[in-house]
């Protein structure tokens, strides 16, 4: 299933997180042949241009993060949304309990939710009647990157598959596979693990003092080593999304 | 205990039937929402909504209004769908669907539900509308609201677009103006429905000979469409001609999505909120207009009880039902034509104790007889009485 036109609305100038979210969530679903417009809500006051705009898109599936846009309402003070007829992604990285006016409207049963954890999840099931489903999402969505990319520490990689990376690694040198395989196996266990604390604390293993000139060319295979966590990560990410969309439509 | 699944979209009266439903000690219900893009067909809705429809072991699927889509699928798996309807006309192409005998359609207006009887329809029965006083007399008008929502004469409502122009362009003079008479004819008479009689079969025959001619045999015009299209066009120039004679005299507020250019005297203050906004217009102003859409024949409309159940003093034209549930000059006023509603608007305005009295008298009628509660409890003892047939 390929070629669904996805809309998602964000508060890009409110909130650097949902826009980074945004570009993260775009990016899944472009590897998975979807078209994707971002559209930045912040961009007029006018609620009724902004539904005109997003109706005009005609979308086959709407994302949001954080409930954006839930905001805007129909005449009988329903969510917009609903009258969209189309199904629904809805991304929480908030805490449910600081959405749960929001959580309170009524929603179309196409709507599902995606919560960070299991306690946002068992939140919901319990103090929000109204949403229809809801469903936790698997640990490689967690955040850290995401708060890197909107803090503006890191950008959105263009993506490898992670098989390419781990047969280019094959061909290194020995000594220099090995600390691509650590790197991997650091960042495994600690996805927050530095780069730099990575290839100290091994070459120190090895008991290996090396030069300053020698770490900056080192540092590249730890890197590498990361690099192809993020895509196992990715892959991982738009193989769950690509599920869901297919139990979905 | 009986199992309700209550299908929600963005109906008018929909968080107050919820509410009353979910109050109710001798059903348990759930919930279920969606928006149709298309009430007649949709593929999706049918191959999703048996999901949650089979969950539980359902008594019925309670909608407001009716949905072909809805009534296939609760017939397909035999499941009891019963809708109460707002509209009129439905706006539904696959009126057959009607005939489905899980079917129990309750619709306001009698003269719909005789003419659905007439046509073998016999899932269909006759129930007026209501409003939900336990919500509206919580509401609390504030200064600013005062300022906001205060009328000397308020109406809220569309200002139709309508077809008509579109249907007379092919015909020829003769026939235009034969059913220009019908629309001004309908249009002078005040309580009775003539449209239906007028576009006779034989007529209706004639103009499809020229809809043949100038589409090349690829438009006939339905009954049901024309008389919408005639019934609309007469609202529009109804609610026009009387909104331009009062604001020749007093202070009138339109709220509507419409803008009308040539009304320079009315004051167009843009649309209202069902829940929020519009029952403080009804509140706060001394006089609110309803003047139906021609098609409901005989039933009291929606708007009848909005302002009614906000406790605001109205004016109507006459409808059969009006004075079936009401008293007339007690409850309500009635206006027969241009003239009486002018004079009647006069003498109200300046009476303000009686109007205030004939207000309470209406919402009290409504709270104690036509409450949203009382009138869902109808519809299921009625369902209860077609069930144990």
């Amino acid at each position: 299933m390929e070629g669904k036109k996805i809309i998602i609305p964000v508060h890009g100038s409110k909130s650097m997180l949902q826009m980074a979210y945004a570009r993260k969530l775009e990016q899944i679903l472009t590897l998975l042949g979807h078209q994707v417009v971002i559209l930045n809500l912040d961009a007029s006051d006018d609620s009724l241009y902004i539904q005109g705009y997003i109706s005009n898109e005609k979308a086959d599936m709407l994302v949001t993060i954080d409930c954006s846009g839930f905001e805007l309402k129909l005449l009988g003070d329903d969510l917009f949304y609903n009258s969209l007829c189309i199904p629904a992604m809805h991304f929480l990285i908030k805490s449910p309990s600081e959405l749960r006016e929001e959580l309170s409207e009524r929603m179309n049963f196409t709507m599902e939710f995606y919560v960070m954890n299991d306690e946002d999840k068992q939140y919901i099931e319990v103090n929000c009647k109204r949403v229809p489903c809801v469903h936790r999402l698997p640990d490689s969505f967690e955040l850290t990157s995401i708060e890197k990319i909107a803090n503006g520490e890191e950008g959105i990689n263009a993506y490898t598959p992670s098989s390419d990376i781990a047969s280019n690694a094959k061909e290194f040198p020995q000594v220099f596979y090995d600390i691509f395989i650590n790197a991997v196996k650091k960042r495994k266990e600690n996805r927050n693990a530095n780069n730099w604390d990575v290839l100290e604390v091994y070459l120190r293993e090895l008991n290996f003092e090396a030069s300053c000139e020698e770490k900056e060319e080192l540092i590249a295979f730890v890197d590498l080593g990361f690099a192809y966590m993020e895509s196992v990560e990715l892959e991982e990410q738009v193989e769950y999304v690509r599920k869901e969309l297919i139990r979905m439509f | 205990m009986k199992k309700i699944l209550f299908f929600q979209w963005n109906a008018l009266m929909q968080r107050d039937v919820e509410e009353a439903l979910l109050a109710r000690k001798d059903v348990e219900v759930d919930l279920i929402s969606y928006e149709f893009a298309d009430w007649d067909n949709d593929e999706y809705f049918e191959r999703k909504f048996p999901l949650h429809l089979l969950k539980k072991d359902y008594d019925m699927v309670f909608s407001i209004n009716y949905f072909p889509v809805l009534s296939d699928v609760c017939n397909k798996y035999q499941i009891p769908y019963v809708s109460w309807v707002y509209d009129a006309p439905m706006h539904i192409r696959r009126k057959e669907t009607l005939g489905n005998p899980v079917n129990r359609v309750f619709v306001f207006d009698r003269g719909q539900y005789k003419d659905l009887r007439a046509e073998g329809y016999d899932t269909v029965y006759h129930m007026p509308l209501g409003a939900y006083t336990k919500r509206l007399d919580k509401m609390v008008i504030t200064d600013e609201d005062k300022g906001r929502f205060s009328s000397k004469i308020a109406f809220v409502g569309k200002l139709y677009e309508n077809d008509l122009n579109y249907l007379l362009s092919p015909l020829p003079e003769v026939y235009q103006n034969k059913l220009l008479e019908i629309v001004e004819e309908q249009k002078r008479t005040y309580g009775d429905y003539l449209l239906n009689d007028r576009l006779s079969p034989t007529f209706l025959e004639e103009l499809n000979q020229y809809y043949n001619l100038a589409s090349s045999g690829k438009f006939q015009v339905k009954k049901e469409e024309l008389e919408y299209a005639c019934a609309t066009y007469i609202t529009q120039q109804e609610r026009l001609d009387i909104l331009g004679m009062l604001s020749e005299g007093y202070s009138v507020d339109l709220y509507s999505y419409n803008k009308p250019e040539n009304l320079p005297r009315v004051n167009c203050k843009g649309f209202v909120r069902y829940y929020g906004e519009m029952p403080k217009v009804f509140r706060c102003s001394d006089i609110n207009l309803n003047i139906s859409l021609k098609i409901i024949k005989e039933g009291i409309p929606l708007r009848v009880f909005d302002i009614l159940g906000a406790g605001g003093f109205l004016i109507t034209n006459y409808q059969r039902e009006i004075e079936e549930l009401f008293d007339i000059g007690k409850d309500l006023v009635v206006y027969e034509n241009m003239q009486d509603l002018k004079e009647k608007i006069q003498y109200y305005l300046i009476h303000d104790n009686e109007r205030k009295q004939i207000a309470k008298s209406g919402h009290d009628k409504v709270a104690s007889l036509y409450s949203v509660e009382a009138q869902i409890d109808k519809i299921l003892r009625e369902v209860e009485k077609i069930d144990g047939r």
